[in-house]
């Protein structure tokens, strides 16, 4: 059985891939890739702690997050 | 059991394509990767019982990352390695030490939130679509609303900033349809 | 043991959905050379089989016996999958189409949809807009200057087609209240005069121009267009991966047909005595020949003109198409 904890350690190793491009690259590009990574990990844990409490916030938040993507 | 099978597919699956990105030389498989890594998100949302933002993620990212395709083209040869180099190595370990200490954090989150109870409750009989509408448009109006502008300021200065030569260009073209209609 | 057997009848469904149109996209590639040549006064294929129906054995036998080239400069993994990712997102996308009405086989009630999921309409057309990363990766790894523009042209169209195409679609969504597509479908079962095309004829002709965008079909083919960049994303390939390619391209075709079947022209509704299958059949041929006599008889435009009509006529007009729903519905 999937539980919270799992997607929060999924969310916890994405983040983490996503801080190691931020350091690794120099190139603009490419630290664009990673802020996306970084971006995304977080919308992750936002959607499962929405569905694990049973509260549509969390949804809420990543539905808003996405918009900057197109923004940058 | 299904879900327990796709959660662990798609983690390995998201996890090496984010790996491919940030570790890989060639700027073709670092893009590659991450459209990759983000359409199986979206599958992530799926499973979460969230449909209609695992959608909005495969509308949004393939159009997002088809635009930073297009500033690939233009800044690089893709079929060329990209030189990066290792500076600073002080900010580096300071931040994975930082970043352990986040995931230790994440980790103990579920431990002591016991008593965190939700403040808008998903609603029985009511399609997740139909709750996205309406939390969007009652709770949510003013950040959605602003998130409207902050896309138009976004256009605005895209606009503004490629516009500085389009007088000429346009000026051309009519020359052009002049030629062509003496031309005749 | 339920979900077992759910699972077994969604692989059953989709091997059955992916083999029946891939054979209808090979069959396909028969058809529009026989229409284009009547259209042409010329016979078409004749001489392998029966007025050249053997034709199709013939190229499938052509496609996979021939060597599969990889020049030497290219990214080598990238453009050994830029195919695959075409054929595969046009076969994903249909996982949400409905083709038939339900039915019921040795006493068991078959949904002829793999996954109904309750945003159908917008699944499948974003995924089948993830198509273009086929053509895309194609251009890009193959090092070469047509590959590369080609690309460059799916990029530009896909950015133009797609907010026409999501615009469009939300008139339509507004009036129904659902994006499931069998919801969209039993809204207009009520015969001919509830047809969403009477109410909706705007969103109606801009859904199908940005079809043929999408599938890269005829007055739009930029992205592989021979007089101005050789084959496009194609140039470099050979081969079943060549093939590939094609067989996406024919199964977008059919996706957009049934998807316009469904939205705009009552779908799968029985209509007098004619039961519901066989509309949808009529339905879907009768897009496919459009496809087919639009290619016969428009001529090709250029990159800046799509643009041009995308944003400057086509955006615009969805946008007041929504207004007008939005002010008639309120």
């Amino acid at each position: 059985m999937i539980t919270l904890t799992h997607y929060l350690i999924l969310t916890g190793l994405l983040f983490a891939i996503g801080l190691v491009g931020v350091m690794r690259r120099t190139n603009l590009l490419m630290l664009f890739f990673s802020t996306e990574i970084l971006l995304n990990a977080v919308n992750i844990g936002f959607v499962a702690v929405s569905k694990y409490y049973g509260d549509f916030t969390g949804r809420m938040f990543a539905f808003f997050i996405m918009p900057w993507q197109p923004v940058k | 059991m299904y879900e327990t099978v796709a959660f662990y597919i798609f983690s390995i699956l998201t996890l090496g394509m984010f790996g491919i990105v940030v570790m890989s030389k060639n700027a073709l498989y670092a893009m590659s990767a991450l459209a990759g890594g983000m359409i199986f998100i979206s599958g992530f949302f799926f499973i979460l019982d969230a449909e209609f933002l695992g959608v909005v993620q495969i509308v949004v990212y393939s159009g997002a990352i088809m635009a930073l395709y297009a500033f690939g083209m233009m800044f690089f040869d893709t079929t060329r390695d990209v030189s990066e180099k290792m500076r600073s190595k002080k900010i580096a370990y300071t931040l994975s030490i930082l970043s352990a200490i986040l995931i230790v954090a994440i980790l103990c989150i579920p431990l002591v939130s016991e008593s965190i109870e939700a403040s808008y409750p998903a609603i029985e009989n009511v399609g997740n679509i139909q709750m996205v509408g309406l939390i969007l448009f009652t709770k949510y109006l003013v950040p959605f609303e602003l998130a409207a502008i902050m896309l138009l300021v976004a256009m605005i200065s895209g606009i503004v900033l490629a516009s500085k030569k389009m007088d000429e260009h346009l000026a051309i073209e009519e020359d052009e349809c002049e030629m062509l209609k003496e031309g005749k | 043991m339920f979900e077992t057997a759910v699972i077994v009848e969604t692989v059953v469904k989709a091997v059955i959905v992916v083999a029946v149109v891939a054979a209808m996209a090979g069959f396909a590639t028969f058809i529009e050379r026989k229409v284009l040549a009547f259209m042409q006064r010329r016979l078409g294929p004749m001489h392998v089989g029966p007025y050249g129906l053997l034709q199709l054995a013939a190229d499938g036998i052509k496609l996979f016996t021939k060597e599969d080239i990889i020049p030497q400069n290219a990214i080598k993994p990238i453009f050994m999958i830029a195919p695959v990712v075409a054929a595969t997102s046009a076969f994903v996308a249909m996982a949400a189409v409905p083709y038939f009405p339900e039915f019921t086989l040795f006493g068991y009630t078959i949904h002829p949809i793999i996954s109904d999921i309750n945003v159908a309409l917008l699944y499948v057309m974003g995924v089948a807009s993830v198509g273009i990363y086929g053509p895309l990766l194609a251009g890009m790894s193959s090092a070469n200057k047509w590959s590369l523009l080609g690309a460059a042209r799916a990029v530009v169209q896909m950015l133009s087609f797609e907010v026409v195409s999501g615009l469009s679609i939300l008139a339509p969504i507004m009036l129904i209240g659902s994006l499931s597509l069998i919801d969209i479908n039993d809204y207009q079962s009520g015969g001919i005069s509830n047809w969403l095309i009477w109410k909706q004829p705007l969103a109606f002709v801009l859904f199908a121009i940005a079809g043929f965008m999408e599938t890269n079909r005829a007055p739009f083919d930029t992205v592989e267009f021979e007089a101005e960049v050789v084959a496009g994303y194609a140039t470099e390939y050979s081969g079943m991966r060549w093939g590939l390619f094609f067989i996406g391209e024919y199964a977008n075709m059919i996706t957009i047909s049934v998807l316009v079947s469904i939205i705009f022209m009552g779908g799968y509704a029985p209509l007098g005595f004619i039961p519901g299958a066989v509309m949808m059949l009529l339905k879907v041929s009768f897009w496919i020949f459009l496809f087919l006599w639009v290619r016969a008889a428009w001529p090709h435009v250029r990159p800046d003109q799509l643009m041009w009509v995308c944003w400057k006529v086509m955006m615009p007009l969805a946008v007041v198409n929504i207004l007008i729903t939005g002010f008639v519905l309120i």
